[in-house]
């Protein structure tokens, strides 16, 4: 096999169409990772970014289309192109009852590391995720935020080229929300291509240099934040929390020249607009038509969730 | 080979970390084990104690023949003979336990002579031994009469004598073989039945529990499975092939310490013999191929710890049973049980242990471990098969 160029892309997906018996959960799916480059992989519960992640890992074999990790395929030369890659499961993977230096000494040999360059990797990573002083103690004395961390380590150990993370933040706190934030942009810091899986676009727009949102297993977009937002125009969103009557000021604004959309979750509204200032003391007006009750509003300019609005319809948690 | 090694550390790691495992692979069979030795103590065996009796000889006059009996020396290793006056001093050597039983013999109106046990423990054994060889003595003073009888006087002593000598030739070695009191030599390792039914009941115990240890070492896979680190392994740049010869090392080396702590523990916390080392050593590979084999082709047909729980906890118990394994201290099996225990893994690994424990010639104990090994690498093999089409959508990636 011919040593893969320098300049291949870290992560390359190309065509990819997944299934699971009859249902196509992903569905074409091109996009790639350039090296040194952090890429989201934004998306809504079940969308597909978890099935496309296990087709680069190998655990999913693909109906149409391949990924390559730095040249090499997934699917012709599997144990190459894993050897590149750290994984950071969606679900915790760790042994519970080891402690976070035995499961990180353990990950590390399954990567082929040994002796003194295995334990001062340990040692890194473990300072890396702040665990250093409870690394003897079982995982299982863990709470939940520092088993995220510890998850995330255990695909750092060996140094990979090319990171993977499938929503490494999912149901912690703040704090340790905030630590792994800083620490994938550390690590990108450093040099490393990341693919950064998540729902929430706030994390998206804080991290990334490209993003590429999934919906229902297609792509519906990709691009930097700007290019995005662009897509959009200089559209403005304005949210109003209507705890009363929510239906019925919805229509009134909906027959509103100046509204371009209107969505709602929960007593949540989203009108999307070219021009807030217009817009607003009309939208009051039909308010105080109806007897419907405002206890919020805010005026937000353009971002991702304003993209994906605009582009499915939908909020991204909806 | 260091990712290999590694693996099998982290699950021997997690094992001794589980009270459960250590539990089952260790503490039940030693405790069960335990509990046989001390129901076989109870049966005596070689260091039977002769039974303390006293005697009372109601009779009227003086009985030599008896008297020559009763000092004999196949007696003495049976009842350790006192005699007593009345039967009231004899309720008194009885009373302070200075004797087990008090064996009255009287002849009521002069007829045939009539023996009462007199004892403390209803239903004990060791009373009954002595009225078994008081009867036997009585048998034997009744046989003399007959061979006596209507003989001239000169020729009557010289008959009663023959019979004796003919009796003492066989009838004394008898009354020993019958309840295992041959003293032991050292230089031939004759075993008491006993002894004998003992070893094989707790060996057959430390095959139960092996197969048992191994399906639980092999359940680690399933559970893997549920934690996702299993998932993350295959994702890892390590073929499939390793992942699971990782786990089967894993499975061997584990049964392999549960069998060598028994064999080491066993001989001297229940007195058992276990034959040669080398037969041994043979047997226990034999056990580990099994055991292997079948603990990875058991967890390959299922696909959670759930239905892990009743398939595992209802083959094992019926492959023991199958494989003799229950039946071990039973003497008289219908043949085609021996048959049936052939044709399952537990019996072939307990087969191995049998013969070497009953000191069978070396090669013996090597065909049946070539037969386990091959059982082994059979189930193995057929476990690979199906963990391929479980684990590899990607056909490079075995
Ligand atoms: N093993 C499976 N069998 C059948 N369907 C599956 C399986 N795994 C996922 N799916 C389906 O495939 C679709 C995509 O799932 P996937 O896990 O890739 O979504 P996701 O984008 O990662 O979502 P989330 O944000 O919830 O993690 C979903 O509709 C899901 O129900
Ligand atoms: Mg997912």
């Amino acid at each position: 096999m011919p040593a893969p160029e320098v300049t291949a892309p870290a992560i390359d997906v190309e065509g990819l169409v997944c299934r699971y018996g009859d249902t196509t959960v992903v569905d074409g799916v091109s996009f790639s990772v350039h090296p040194g480059e952090l890429v989201s992989l934004l998306g809504p519960n079940g969308a597909g970014k978890s099935t496309t992640i296990s087709v680069i890992c190998g655990l999913l074999a693909p109906v149409a289309g391949d990924a390559r990790i730095l040249g090499r395929s997934v699917l012709s030369d599997p144990l190459h192109a894993r050897a590149q890659l750290g994984i950071v499961p969606q679900d915790l993977a760790l042994y519970e009852d080891l402690s976070a230096r035995e499961n990180l000494t353990f990950w590390g040999r399954m990567a082929g590391l040994s002796g003194r360059r295995l334990q001062g990797r340990v040692d890194d990573v473990l300072a890396l995720i702040g665990l250093a002083d409870r690394s003897k103690d079982k995982v299982d004395t863990y709470s939940g935020g520092m088993k995220r961390r510890l998850n995330i380590g255990a695909a750092l150990v060996h140094e990979p080229r090319v990171i993977i993370m499938d929503e490494p933040t999912v149901g912690i706190d703040p704090q340790s929300r905030r630590h792994i934030l800083d620490s994938v942009k550390a690590l990108n810091r450093e040099g490393q291509a990341i693919l950064y899986t998540t729902h929430h676009m706030e994390e998206a727009e804080e991290l990334s240099d490209r993003v590429v949102i999934l919906d229902h297993g297609k792509l519906i977009a990709a691009g930097t934040r700007a290019e995005l937002v662009a897509q959009i125009g200089e559209k403005t969103r304005l949210r109003f929390v209507v705890p009363e009557a929510r239906d019925e000021v919805m229509r009134a604004w909906d027959a509103l020249d100046e509204v371009d959309s209107v969505t709602a979750h929960d007593d949540e509204v989203v009108l999307i607009v070219d021009d807030a200032d217009a817009v607003l003391p009309r939208a009051f007006d039909a308010v105080a038509a109806t007897c419907a009750r405002v206890s919020h509003v805010s005026i937000e300019p353009p971002d991702l969730e304003a993209v994906f609005l605009h582009l499915t319809g939908r909020g991204l948690r909806d | 080979m260091g990712a290999l090694v590694a693996l099998a550390v982290k699950d021997l790691r997690r094992s001794v970390r589980s009270l459960f495992l250590m539990g089952m692979a260790f503490a039940a069979p030693l405790a069960i084990c335990a509990i046989i030795a001390a129901a076989f103590a109870g049966s005596g065996g070689e260091d039977f104690e002769p039974v303390r009796v006293a005697l009372v000889d109601e009779r009227p006059g003086d009985d030599e023949t008896l008297r020559a009996m009763w000092e004999d020396k196949a007696v003495g290793a049976v009842l350790a003979p006192t005699r007593a006056d009345t039967l009231e001093a004899g309720r008194a050597l009885l009373e302070d336990e200075t004797v087990e039983v008090v064996v009255v013999l009287d002849a009521p109106e002069g007829g045939a002579t009539r023996v009462r046990l007199y004892a403390d423990a209803a239903g004990a054994v060791r009373p009954h031994v002595a009225e078994a060889v008081f009867d036997g003595m009585l048998d034997v003073q009744h046989g003399a009469v007959v061979v006596a009888q209507g003989a001239p006087p000169q020729e009557a002593a010289g008959r009663v004598a023959g019979y004796f000598s003919w009796l003492s030739s066989t009838s004394a070695a008898d009354v020993r073989a019958r309840l295992d009191v041959q003293p032991p030599d050292p230089a031939v390792k004759s075993r008491s039945m006993t002894e004998r039914m003992k070893a094989r009941v707790i060996l057959a115990q430390l095959v139960f529990f092996a197969f048992f240890g191994a399906a639980f070492a092999g359940q680690t896979l399933l559970r893997e499975e549920e934690e996702g680190t299993w998932t993350r392994l295959r994702a890892t740049a390590q073929p499939l092939w390793v992942l699971l010869a990782g786990k089967a090392l894993f499975v061997a080396v584990f049964v392999s310490v549960q069998t060598v702590v028994f064999l080491v523990a066993a001989p001297w916390l229940f007195g058992i013999d276990v034959g040669s080392a080398p037969a041994m050593g043979l047997s226990a590979i034999g056990l580990v191929s099994c055991t292997t084999g079948l603990g990875l082709a058991l967890v390959s047909l299922i696909r959670t710890n759930k239905q892990g729980g009743p398939l595992i906890g209802a083959a094992m118990p019926l492959l023991g049973m199958l494989g003799g394994l229950f039946t071990a201290g039973v003497a008289n099996l219908p043949p085609v049980m021996e048959v049936i225990s052939l044709a399952t893994p537990t019996g072939w690994a307990f087969r191995a242990f049998d013969l070497a424990s009953s000191g069978a010639r070396l090669v013996a104990v090597a065909t049946t471990t070539a037969v386990c090994i091959g059982i082994g690498i059979g189930l193995a093999t057929f476990a690979l098969w199906r963990f391929r089409r479980r684990y590899a959508p990607i056909a490079g990636a075995t």
